[in-house]
């Protein structure tokens, strides 16, 4: 058997034990970074289930003004081309298209804006609004996405109401995604009535909420109220977004709650000193590794191996440790990506990829590197040659 | 018989800080003639492992002339004394110095990887192995092995490279008295096959069988 192949099926043998502890550091590492990194390049999908801030319909009157104000990190300020889009019985997808689209059509409300300086495009908003019947949603899987923009903003008004049942079935974010042309959705807004079942058709009061849809400069979603609700009506807006949005209102308690911003901030703390922990878990691993093999790297001095032959090889015995634990642990990650909810990447970006698998290695070997200094720094302390025991 | 290892005026000097130096090897001289087996006895923190390193080229001396094959040895660099070393000097440890979860057949290669002589390995192993006796330990792993064992494979490494010189460290310091006898007689014969065997011994039976005996005490003979 070729000896390299041998080299590392027998270190993968011997180092079993290691490699899963490794592999679990690396995972534990791999979620906490992403959850960092997904609080400030968010480009998810999973996002939209994450926070959920509800509001009374019935607190609004006239006028009131609920604004989700998307807080987007500057890197993701390029929504240029919004496109708002509603599904509903009557709102065939081939009249959301730019051409088709009809602005006599009372059923739809169609809001042509000017943006601000900071936007280079103008931005056409067309939002379609309509009553969604339950065999609609079961529609909306199949809406052509190729009707959407790139960079599309989906805002996806929804009413699942005759049943709750189905309601819970229904994955808005999923759903959201599905619609999505691109990366670039960042939120849901889900209006529906939730227990009043005889509301087949809740955009009647959904059109009595004149819902305006407006994306501002600042990116701010705007709900505007037409006429005061009906308060017998038990309705709720809720907005699903994304957990860096911040939502405030003319109405004042619909502002995110303080309590709401401490568990962010806590969250983020916890990340970071969990991968803090696990950079440290790393660091201690590999010393431990090192001392645990330096009678084995004294057994090749002792046969005749350079400083050369055996710093290559602690270099390339580390390397395998973490390379096949690096593999193991993307495997995971991978699969928890696709198959649960745990993780908010929408997909594995390449640069937090690159820079998780880089971070790694680097500490890995500077970890060796200063084993290797130290030692030799206390046998020159004490005027024995780095070879001798 | 000419000298294979001319030591003149050897000092090794050990520097803590805080501490005054400790000389472990003081002004000594030694040679050793080509196939000759010298023990070295002394008692613990005499010199003795110190001077092993020194003319295994593990360790560098402080001051003074080490001469090995007629080689200046700390005139050499790092990398001809660790191929000087691969070529001509062959290890025998007390910790038997094996890697434990590796097999006979893969402890005693280690020379052969690290060097430059053309050497079919496994023609080699397996003479070795046959003249010593192992040829059933070859596929055993180490860690399942006696101490008289695993010492044994510990003599083949070392014999592996052909090597002139072979230093054993307390030999048979880890073992019962009926392995300890086959393992000086293994020495004996190493050396009698022309061989220089310079063995580190508290054991004045093991002593016994060397051509010469030399008593280190502070650092001196």
């Amino acid at each position: 058997m070729n000896r390299t192949l041998k080299y590392l099926l027998n270190n993968i043998r011997q180092n079993s034990g290691l490699i899963i502890v490794f592999t679990l550091i690396m995972i534990i590492q791999l979620l906490l970074t992403s959850e960092l990194w997904f609080k400030y390049f968010p480009t998810g999908k999973k996002a939209l289930s994450q926070s959920c801030y509800s509001f009374e319909i019935e607190d609004f009157e006239k006028e009131d003004v609920l604004r989700v104000m998307v807080d987007y990190p500057k890197s993701m300020v390029k929504p240029l081309d919004v496109q708002l889009v509603g599904m509903g019985e009557q709102n065939h997808p081939e009249l959301i298209s730019e051409n088709k689209f009809d602005e006599t059509n009372p059923e739809y409300l169609t809001l042509m804006q000017d943006m601000d300086d900071s936007y280079s495009e103008t931005v056409r908003i067309y939002a379609a609004i309509t009553s969604l019947s339950e065999r609609r949603i079961n529609d909306i899987g199949s809406y052509d996405r190729s009707k959407l923009r790139d960079n599309a903003v989906v805002l996806l008004p929804m009413r699942f109401g005759v049943a709750q049942k189905k309601r819970s079935e229904f994955d808005v974010g999923k759903y959201a995604y599905v619609l999505g042309n691109s990366l670039e959705i960042v939120g849901v807004a889900d209006i529906y009535e939730v227990s009043r079942a005889e509301y087949a058709f809740p955009f009647e009061y959904i059109g009595n909420i004149n819902t305006v849809l407006k994306l501002t400069s600042k990116h701010e979603i705007v709900f505007q109220f037409e006429k005061p609700l009906k308060s017998e009506e038990e309705s709720r807006l809720i907005a699903y977004v994304v957990k860096h949005f911040t939502v405030t209102s003319t109405k004042g308690p619909y502002v995110l709650e303080q309590d709401q911003l401490e568990s962010l901030k806590r969250l983020t703390t916890i990340s970071t000193l969990g991968i803090i922990l696990c950079f440290w878990l790393t660091i201690e691993f590999i010393w431990y590794v090192l001392e645990c093999r330096r009678k084995e790297f004294r057994v090749y001095q002792i046969c005749g191996a350079t400083e050369k032959h055996i710093t290559k090889m602690i270099l390339i015995h580390i390397s395998i440790l973490c390379f096949i634990s690096e593999c193991l642990g993307w495997g995971v990650f991978c699969l928890l990506q696709k198959f649960t909810m745990l993780i908010q990447l929408d997909n594995v970006p390449w640069l937090f990829a690159l820079i998780n698998i880089l971070l790694f290695w680097i500490i890995a070997m500077i970890v060796v590197s200063l084993n290797l200094a130290i030692e030799a720094l206390q046998k020159k302390k004490l005027g024995i040659s780095r070879t001798a025991r | 018989m000419e000298n294979i290892i001319e030591i003149k005026n050897l000092y090794k000097t050990y520097t803590v800080k805080g501490a005054e130096p400790l000389n472990a090897i003081d002004d000594l001289s030694l040679n050793v003639k080509e196939g000759e087996f010298v023990a070295i006895k002394g008692v613990s923190g005499s010199g003795k492992t110190t001077l092993l390193n020194i003319i295994g080229t593990l360790d560098s001396p402080t001051k003074g002339s080490v001469k090995i094959l007629g080689k200046e040895i700390s005139k050499m660099k790092p990398g001809q004394l660790a191929a000087f070393r691969n070529d001509n000097i062959g290890f025998v440890l007390q910790d038997f110095a094996l890697i434990p979860y590796n097999t006979g057949y893969e402890n005693i290669e280690v020379p052969l990887l690290f060097t430059h002589k053309k050497i079919n390995h496994k023609e080699m192993i397996e003479k070795i192995a046959k003249d010593i006796e192992i040829e059933n330990l070859l596929n055993q792993k180490v860690n399942t092995m006696s101490g008289g064992q695993k010492q044994r494979v510990a003599i083949a490494r070392a014999l592996v490279n052909d090597p002139k010189i072979i230093l054993a460290d307390e030999p048979t310091g880890a073992l019962d008295n009926k392995t300890k006898k086959i393992i000086i007689d293994m020495l004996r014969s190493v050396a009698d096959s022309g061989k220089t065997v310079i063995m580190v011994t508290h054991d004045d039976k093991a002593a016994s069988v060397a051509d010469r005996i030399i008593t280190i005490s502070d650092g001196k003979i």
